[in-house]
């Protein structure tokens, strides 16, 4: 097991370095000059030299990557802000948690709807209630999440005035962002668990469970669930990654203070290191959720952990061995 | 018992010879959610293509005296901050929303089918380096890569595409990876290959028309996530631009209005919406038309 833990990790290394590569170079495309954005247009060339040289932007393009990556592995550097001037790691840093929190909380809200919503489908196939599912989960699946979390808020907090627009100091304020971002994901979660218990249920040990008399609950919850699952937990990763992604429109929309509205107002000001930090760090904390889920799986699964960890010799084998 | 009885009615169907894409949309008419959404999304076209004709107003046309009007026989879904018809600018709208979608997704095809074929094909090396990029490229959530990419292009139409269809190659790279892996290994690939049939002839006859089921299910669902996606881009400023009319652009310009008068943001979201599910659900119709083995 731990063979396979440490080559996960392993693998994980050049997808993190693959990622800043690929941001960097989507960065070093873009239109604005740093040197300007930094001092303004109003300078003489010999300060534009000075500053360019200050910083590394007359190196080529792969020595200004390894000195932005070993900038950012030994210092946590990422740059400074073109608009406030400000380090952008520090500004990551203060509103992170914030959004991490939001996300995390979004995925919850999706698994705790999603899977018993599959559950329910599977096990009661092709009733209406099945359908009514499926339906509404593939309404919240087609619809934008900004768009949702507008209504939302036009109907709970305008009109209604049940729950404060923005107002982040109660727990009732992060009601509509987090509906708002667990409710899009909805329809995968809910969609793998009804299939994946369809198949399940259909299994030999299911009908011998059955046979045997057990009541349904025991057949769903002790028999049936804990194989079902397994195909959910891998697209956790793939699901914080849409929600994590989605979370900056819907910070936006509810000018919720963590780094996706940031990201927003990056933007808007073309404040490219400041966009470039951020979705580095979404993209890092994804990745390392995926890790996690993978390991998670690992154990869980016992068919992958059977590839990894070697067969003890049957007992006779390992005597004849000993003599 | 029951798909070989199914078999059959086919054949003694008056003795007519079906061929397989007769035998697709033959499963396909009898899915009635998927045949209403065909519907739709045809109707949808329609509009688009011929919006000139179909639009009741000029989507530009602004008049100040019918500024913030709500849905009224003149203008059925009311008038948006400069007394633009907010119909007509949907109708326009779509047009834009469709079109930057389907480029997207022939972008990403044409890119992200040749890196999965060839991997799926060749596989070893090249098909180890092939997937650790789309590893990484999945590996950045596909929203905020196409707000980077469209970021650093700027906005407009192909721009817009471009960002969206660079978050979508992997998708397909992956798919297609895993179907050719599955029919490389078939006999008739063998018996293609001992007859002196060359690598790309191989690949060009006798893989690309056995993987085009799986492309058509994965482009159709495809257009319906793109516009989404577009329509985000474009409601925080990427993306197109608003003087064009896009149904994310619309919504972004009736955010600063959205607490007093709602319909400029509501109904481009319910295009999208009717849009998007008539998309998911004839892409659930075609994948089990194609494969009816996966039906549950």
């Amino acid at each position: 097991m731990i063979r396979f833990i440490i080559k996960r990790i392993l693998l994980f290394i050049p997808v993190i370095i693959g990622v800043l590569f690929i941001i960097f170079t989507i960065n070093y495309f873009t239109p604005s000059d740093p040197v300007y954005s930094i001092l303004g247009s109003n300078i003489t060339q010999e300060e534009y030299q000075a500053k360019e040289k200050e910083l590394g932007l007359d190196q080529p393009f792969l020595v200004q990557f390894f000195n932005y990556a070993g900038k950012l592995v030994t210092k946590g550097d990422m740059g400074v802000s073109y608009i406030n001037k400000r380090p952008v790691i520090d500004q990551i840093w203060e509103r992170a948690p914030k959004t991490l929190l939001l996300g995390l909380i979004g995925m919850c809200i999706t698994v705790l709807i999603g899977v018993p919503a599959g559950i329910i489908s599977a096990t009661k196939q092709n009733s209406a209630l099945d359908y009514s599912v499926t339906g509404v989960s593939l309404v919240f699946a087609s619809m934008p999440n900004f768009w949702l979390g507008l209504m939302l808020m036009l109907i709970f907090s305008l009109k209604l005035k049940w729950l404060p627009a923005s107002d982040y100091s109660t727990w009732l304020g992060w009601v509509l962002p987090c509906v708002t971002l667990g409710l899009g994901p909805l329809a995968n979660v809910s969609r793998i668990t009804r299939s994946s218990m369809l198949d399940v249920i259909r299994q030999d040990y299911i009908r011998t469970a059955r046979a045997k008399g057990l009541t349904e609950r025991k057949i769903i919850f002790r028999h049936a669930l804990k194989n079902a699952l397994i195909p959910v937990v891998t697209v956790i990763g793939f699901m914080l990654s849409m929600i994590m992604g989605g979370s900056a429109v819907i910070e936006g929309i509810f000018n919720f203070p963590g780094i996706g509205f940031m990201l927003m107002t990056a933007i808007s000001q073309a404040d490219y290191p400041l966009i470039m930090g951020t979705v580095l760090f979404i993209s890092i904390f994804v990745c390392l959720i995926n890790l996690l889920v993978d390991i998670v799986y690992g154990f869980i699964d016992p068919r992958i952990k059977a590839l990894y960890v070697k067969p003890k010799a049957p007992k006779a084998e390992r005597q004849v061995k000993a003599a | 018992m029951s798909s070989g009885n199914k078999t059959q009615s086919y054949l003694s169907d008056g003795g007519k010879k079906h061929s397989q894409w007769g035998d697709i949309w033959f499963r396909l008419r009898h899915n009635v959610p998927a045949m209403i959404c065909l519907g739709v999304i045809i109707l949808l076209i329609i509009v688009v293509v011929f919006a000139d004709v179909i639009a009741p107003y000029d989507y530009a046309k602004m008049s100040p005296k019918e500024k913030f009007m709500y849905p009224c026989a003149e203008h059925w879904l009311g008038t948006d901050n400069y007394g633009r018809d907010i119909l007509s600018r949907i109708i326009y709208g779509g047009r834009i929303s469709l079109l930057v979608s389907v480029l997207a997704v022939v972008i990403s095809l044409i890119i992200g089918g040749f890196l999965g074929v060839l991997a799926g094909y060749f596989g070893g090396m090249y098909d180890n380096i092939a997937m650790r990029v789309m590893d990484i490229l999945m590996g950045i959530p596909s929203f905020l890569l196409a707000v980077c990419v469209s970021a650093a292009l700027g906005t407009g139409i192909l721009n817009t595409a471009i960002a969206i269809a660079v978050s979508g190659i992997p998708s397909y790279a992956r798919l297609l990876r895993a179907q050719v892996m599955a029919i490389k290994g078939g006999e008739y690939i063998e018996v293609a290959r001992s007859l002196g049939n060359s690598d790309m002839r191989i690949i060009l006859k006798h893989i690309i028309p056995n993987v085009l089921s799986p492309i058509i299910v994965q482009s159709t669902l495809n257009i319906g996530a793109f516009i989404m996606a577009i329509s985000g881009l474009s409601f925080v400023g990427l993306g197109v631009q608003p003087p064009i009319p896009e149904w994310g652009s619309i919504m972004s310009a009736g955010r600063d209005f959205f607490r007093d008068f709602y319909p400029i943001v509501t109904f481009p979201g319910i295009a999208i919406l009717i849009t998007l599910v008539s998309f998911n659900l004839l892409g659930d119709g075609l994948r089990d038309a194609m494969d009816p083995k996966l039906r549950q």
